[in-house]
């Protein structure tokens, strides 16, 4: 199975990207941190000391985090479960299925979160119908909150665990589920022994990508939750566009990078074991 | 000849990306001034009653670009490539406590007499007066509210209240009013007492990060009663039809402001641009297109757009912003707003 070799320069194929990398998002972020510590000048870890001391930068961290962990809880079960689901059907529905995965994909985030702010609201389609067929007397509150939150980003987030769970079932050997069978597992004892461990791979990486990705979250928070789901991120444009305080700014986009890059550490090993024999097998 | 494709690759590769930056200066050439506003109907209005007209009568060409940005504006004068000349930008904007990013205005083109009083000052002159006012949905609201008293009566007007989601954009300037602080008693502002006072009415509060979405909340009746613009409430209103009214009583009073990036290179175009946007021929013309009342007591506003004008309702009870204190205090007042908010 050796791959073959592109010759002794095939690095170089590589060097676009890290420039363009290196140009638009390396120096930019090195700039930002760099403020966060020079801004005002000598400010040295004062600015940390400021955003860490923070009551409001606590909160809206723990926001961050906490919605984070929830959407991602979501959207693995959700997004495990709907990957089984195509990876046992027929042919054709897997097709239709892995479709109805990509088309929302396709579509503006923020129309999509705009959307479900008209479906959610007081006035809103699902009040509205609720409320004519006489189940409920007043509104239900599901904008502006915590669920809205969860529901708008798992939405928003569920291709990222479906797809790699769905790659790696398709790379299960089902003959080792049958061998759990014949002799004498149960079907859930088969799924949960046998394929849930094979295919975990491909679920941690759909977690891990879902956790990063819902801490950077600024547009889907802001419209459909209310004050107590707000990310830290609100803070960091503030500090920029109102006060102009780069420095906190800074210290901020520096402490949720370190967040990320721990989550990413944390997971390192199952993203690129699914990387990698995703890269092997195709 | 492999070899030699990616070496060309990755060579074209980095003039693309390194290129990139350096034809920014270039984009306004002397003769044409670039215009910055916050776009919208505003743009709109402010366009046909002034900009097109003044390219029209002194053959200068005016670039517009949507989207006022006060730490875009920073960023350019901190790094000397400024390519904005003139910027419009909102009452925050302009104090001294910006005077290193701004050029002194010039006042021997620009008529000072003839704004009105506390509207011009060294680096910005206002070009339209606009207002924070109160605005119902009449199908939720039986009757007419009163002021920020009645916003804050759930009691009496049941119903959710939509307000600004910006620490200086009034939010505690009308929890003071309601609660019984005098107008010309706002400054300093009392945020504990004015925490107190949302607080009567925080489970009943909906925050609005953009124009349109108080539009939106009001219009479709979500919320009972909204803090907005008075271009918005006009607009709900009039233009979209919704069930929609609206008062002048308790606004608070704000103005946009011209002013000009130190270190353009078309200072002196910009000023003579500034002196006829706010110059009594033109200053009034805004208004037959936006409620948007012009800051030069001599320039004539729309006849009939006059009586949504927030100017023509100085004599019932009205606040203004203090500009002054607000820019001196703007951190402080953004940590206690931000504190209660995450409390919320």
């Amino acid at each position: 199975m050796s791959q073959p070799r592109t010759g002794s320069l095939h690095w170089l194929l590589i060097l676009p990207l890290l420039a363009v990398l290196a140009v638009l998002f390396i120096a930019p972020l090195y700039f930002v941190i760099e403020r966060g510590f020079t801004d005002p000048p000598g400010a040295g870890w004062d600015n940390y000391q400021r955003a860490l001391e923070d009551p409001a930068a606590r909160r809206y961290a723990w926001n961050t985090i906490r919605t984070a962990f929830t959407v991602t809880l979501c959207a693995s079960v959700l997004g495990y479960t709907y990957a089984y689901a195509t990876f046992r059907a027929s042919r054709r529905m897997r097709v239709f299925l892995l479709y109805c995965v990509l088309v929302p994909f396709w579509t503006s985030l923020l129309v999509r979160t705009y959307a479900w702010a008209i479906m959610l609201r007081d006035e809103g389609v699902i009040n509205k119908t609720l409320g004519s067929i006489g189940l409920i007397d007043a509104p239900l509150p599901l904008l502006r909150n915590s669920f809205a939150v969860t529901l708008g980003m798992t939405q928003i987030l569920l291709p990222f665990v479906i797809l790699p769970c769905y790659s790696a079932m398709t790379r299960v050997d089902v003959s080792l589920v049958q061998a759990a069978r014949s002799l004498g597992a149960t079907p859930t004892s088969a799924f949960f022994r046998v394929f849930l461990p094979l295919t975990r791979p491909g679920l941690a990486a759909g977690a891990f990508l879902t956790f990063i990705l819902a801490t950077g979250y600024y547009i889907t928070p802001v419209l459909l939750g209310g004050p107590g789901d707000q990310p830290v991120a609100v803070l960091i444009e503030n500090a920029v566009q109102q006060q102009g305080d780069w420095g906190l700014a800074g210290a901020l986009a520096a402490l949720v990078t370190v967040l990320v890059l721990v989550a990413l550490m944390a997971g390192w090993r199952s993203l690129t074991r699914s990387v990698l024999e995703s890269g092997r097998r195709s | 000849m492999k070899r030699k494709a990616l070496v060309a690759s990755v060579a074209l590769g980095l003039l693309l990306v390194t290129g990139c930056g350096s034809s920014d200066g270039d984009a306004a050439s002397s003769d044409s001034l670039v215009w910055v506003d916050g776009g919208g109907a505003y743009h709109e209005a402010l366009d046909k009653g002034v900009l097109q007209p003044y390219e029209a009568a002194s053959g200068s060409d005016i670039v517009p670009e949507a989207g006022t940005d006060n730490a875009k504006l920073r960023a350019m004068v901190e790094a000397n490539r400024v390519t904005w000349d003139v910027y419009n930008g909102d009452n925050t904007w302009g104090t001294d406590a910006d005077a290193d990013y701004l050029e002194p205005l010039d006042y021997s083109v620009i008529p000072e007499d003839e704004i009105l009083d506390g509207y011009a000052s060294k680096y910005r002159v206002a070009n339209t007066i606009y207002s924070i006012q109160l605005a119902w949905n009449t199908d939720k609201v039986k009757g007419t509210p009163q002021g920020w008293a009645d916003f804050f009566d759930t009691d009496k007007y049941p119903g959710k209240r939509a307000v600004m989601d910006y620490s200086v954009g009034g939010i505690f300037e009308i929890a003071l009013l309601a609660d019984g602080v005098a107008p010309e008693d706002l400054y300093p502002l009392d945020i504990d007492r004015a925490i107190a006072k949302l607080n009567t009415i925080k489970d009943d509060l909906v925050f609005w990060t953009s124009g349109a979405e108080s539009e939106d909340l009001v219009g479709s009746g979500e919320v009972a009663m909204v803090m907005t613009y008075n271009a918005r409430a006009y607009d709900v209103k009039n233009v979209l039809g919704k069930p929609v009214d609206y008062t002048f009583r308790d606004q608070i009073l704000a103005a946009s402001y011209l002013s000009v990036p130190k270190g353009t290179k078309n200072k002196d175009a910009a000023m003579k641009l500034i002196a006829y946007a706010v110059g009594s021929e033109a200053n009034g013309k805004p208004s037959q297109y936006s409620p948007l009342a012009p800051s030069n007591t001599k320039a004539t506003p729309d006849a009939d757009m006059e009586k949504d004008l927030p100017t023509a309702h100085l004599d019932e009870p009205h606040a203004e912003f203090d500009d002054v204190w607000i820019a001196e205090n703007a951190s402080d007042v953004e940590a206690a707003y931000q504190e209660w908010r995450s409390s919320l």
